[in-house]
């Protein structure tokens, strides 16, 4: 097949087993790129705003950019979207792997899944046939098994698998997809959306390989920018070595390393659980790499019992660990490898459990609700492992843990212990000592995140260049640029962790190359302001409050405790005001109208 | 006056050790000479290029007094005292 920039959609509807192929036109694709733009674009043409989250309106989206599948470094990233069932906003998952690139090798960019099956089916793809197929004796499995038997049926181990977990079949509110066994589309309850299809799996095999629009400039333009990425210290030996667990001891000298449900910025038993720790320790066995990337931060690792797996990586460490006080690397790994088997998102799952924990030591959940489970006492690693299936399987008190933290804490009417934004948990920075951070988790389109706008980069990193973690000041228009651009690397089908070593200019490059658009750096820039704010609108559709752009008490008005960043708290009032001016929306947070005119959205 | 300093990342691993307490002729001593003296132990001798060259382009060590980068204070200039913990990390990002 030769190039195009059109998008070619493969559209299922599970409810009447229909198969389709649509496209959307080049005009669509120029301005949303695709990936992640092109998905949102579909899910503002599909949904009216108030549809359930589990009806069969909800579509369920995976989405791969122009770049996905090609030699672009990184060039493996896919998106999932649909309206969240941790949220019920935009949901917009991003995954590695492999999966993403061979299903652009089918001559498919974009999956569309609709409607629900009477009985649970998969979706098998090979180049350009396409049908659903029992999966009955897969429903129930985890994702590890399900990968096997399916890799198995497909006959090729070519053949690449996303598939959910036990806890997406039991609608566990903040589900994942898993792909390619480790990797995982986790944010969001994307898991659950397609549990809810009774949808388990996606299996793609292909043979045609994307084609640039002109070969030999892409190529080099490919080639520059590897070799950018191989030679810069971070993406050449720091990520490589240690992976994203390098961060573990520089976020808790920081002083920004949450600890028991946010309660203080410093972990004390840090040195137990960090990167260093896992090399130490002899639990990691090697670095792994996604498609197509020359970076490699995946950490396989094994235990003394014989388990074996990917991970945990720093988010996941974090919430398994310093999250609920827990410092015993083996549990932290254990309960990793658990949530990856049962497709739970494990920031989610750890940071609910955290929050449980509070609630269980403040009076509030009493013991015999936990059905015999341990107590959930901050530390405990016995029960950070074993509460993964009871969530995944919603068995005991496992069923309002599955509910994710929010509605668990108002459940006790103690929501100021849900330490989320918008319904989805935070991750693994303590914004008291990061300010322009705290911004960017309170003004995220998705909820508590750290990919939306990851300031810790310039704050605490000192990339692209060092800014001052307590200053309020030009934090708002740092805030734009990085969500803004973040959209277009996520929409191209580019990993994030590229941005480490490659700037703006690089991408536009890339992106150009690619596509013969011929953007202009501003052009590049607007296609992620408009992604933005079209999910922005969608969010105010799908009845996203005002006032919804903030954080949780405890981080505006408890001092932080201890630690370098003693008496800080998130001074997000100066900040938010100025950000609505740049962003061109009203006091409430929602795009004025003639900025949606100015970005050529219809929303 | 004592010092203490902790290395992390590829530092504690290709030295093998946590951190150390260096001996210094006090009362305050500037973070360079501190980097001068830490790499004197084998498996940190990259951070004598640090403290001759300063940070350079692009990613950098991530150094920090008592929790504070020492870019926010006064680069390889920051005094140091009796007491200051000095925590060095190679250039690292990761999400």
């Amino acid at each position: 097949m030769g190039f195009t920039n059109k998008i070619r959609i493969l559209k299922v509807d599970l409810s009447s087993g229909q198969i389709s192929r649509e496209e959307l036109s080049e005009e669509v694709s120029k301005k949303f790129i695709g990936g992640r733009g092109a998905g949102t674009y579909l899910l503002n043409s599909l949904l009216k705003g108030d549809e359930d989250v589990f009806s069969e309106a909800n579509p369920l989206i995976f989405a791969t950019g122009p770049l996905t599948g090609t030699a672009a470094p990184t060039g493996g990233r896919y998106m999932v979207l649909c309206k969240s069932p941790l949220t019920g906003l935009v949901a917009c998952s991003n995954s590695g792997g492999h999966f993403g690139a061979e299903l652009k090798r089918t001559g498919t960019d974009i999956v569309c899944v609709v409607g629900k099956a009477q009985e649970p089916v998969y979706l098998y793809v090979d180049d350009d046939k396409a049908e659903l197929r029992s999966a009955s004796h897969l429903w129930g499995l985890d994702t590890h098994k399900t990968t096997a038997i399916l890799k198995e049926e497909a006959g090729a181990e070519s053949a690449k698998v996303a598939c959910i977990g036990p806890a997406g079949e039991n609608l566990v509110r903040y589900a994942c997809i898993i792909n390619d066994l480790h990797r995982a589309a986790g944010r969001s309850g994307v898991g659950a959306v397609m549990g809810s299809k009774k949808l388990k799996a996606i299996v793609v095999t292909g043979a045609t390989r994307p084609e640039p629009s002109d070969h030999d400039k892409f190529m080099e333009t490919v080639k520059a920018r590897v070799k950018t990425l191989q030679e810069n210290p971070v993406t050449g030996q720091g990520l490589p070595a240690l992976g994203t667990k390098v961060l573990d001891n520089i976020i808790n000298e920081h002083g920004a390393y949450p600890t028991r449900n946010f309660q203080t910025g410093v972990f004390e038993s840090t040195d137990e659980v960090c990167g260093e720790a896992l090399v130490e320790k002899g639990y990691l066995k090697k670095n792994r790499g996604c498609y197509a990337c020359p970076i490699k931060c995946a950490r396989v690792t094994e235990l003394p019992s014989g388990n074996k797996g990917e991970g945990p990586e720093y988010e996941s460490g974090w919430a398994l660990g310093a999250a609920a006080g827990v410092k015993d690397l083996i549990a932290i790994t254990e309960a990793n490898y658990q949530c990856n088997l049962m497709g739970l998102d494990t920031i989610s799952y750890g940071t609910t459990v955290a929050c449980a924990m509070e609630l269980f030591e403040k009076g509030l959940i009493k013991k015999d609700e936990l059905e015999g489970g341990p107590a959930l006492t901050f530390g405990s690693s016995e029960a950070i492992v074993f509460y993964a299936q009871k969530t995944a399987y919603r068995q005991g008190f496992g069923d309002k843990l599955a509910e994710g933290s929010l509605l668990l804490a108002k459940g006790y009417g103690a929501e100021e212990y849900s330490m989320s934004v918008k319904g989805q948990e935070l991750p693994a920075y303590d914004p008291r000592g990061v300010q322009g951070q705290g911004l960017s988790f309170a003004t995220s389109n998705r909820g508590g995140c750290h990919v939306r706008g990851y300031l810790i980069a310039p704050e605490i990193l000192g990339i692209p260049e060092k800014l001052d973690p307590q200053s309020t000041e030009g934090k708002a228009q740092w805030v734009k640029i990085f969500q803004d651009l973040t959209a277009v690397i996520d929409s191209m089908g580019m990993c994030l962790f590229s941005s480490f070593a490659l700037g703006a200019e690089d991408y536009l490059a890339i992106l150009n190359a690619f596509t013969g658009f011929d953007y202009s750096l501003d052009e590049m820039m607007e296609c992620g302001e408009r992604i933005w704010n079209l999910e922005r609108a969608l969010n105010r559709r799908f009845g996203m409050a005002p006032g919804a752009d903030t954080l949780p008490k405890r981080l505006l008005k408890e001092q932080m405790p201890e630690g370098p960043q003693k008496g800080h708290t998130v001074r997000l009032d100066e900040m938010l005001p100025e950000y609505y001016e740049l962003r061109g929306w009203d006091e409430n947070g929602f795009p004025k109208k003639e900025t949606l005119e100015r970005l050529g959205l219809d929303a | 006056m004592k010092v203490d300093v902790r290395v992390f990342g590829p530092l504690r691993l290709n030295s093998g050790k946590k951190g150390l307490t260096l001996e210094l002729a006090g009362p305050r001593v500037r973070l360079r000479e501190i980097l001068k003296e830490v790499a004197k132990v084998k498996g940190l001798e990259e951070l004598e290029g640090v403290a001759k060259r300063g940070f350079g382009d692009g990613a950098p060590f991530i150094i920090l007094v008592d929790g504070r980068n020492c870019l926010d204070l006064q680069g390889l200039d920051t005094e140091v005292g009796e007491g200051q913990k000095v925590s060095i990390f190679p250039p690292s990002a990761g999400g």
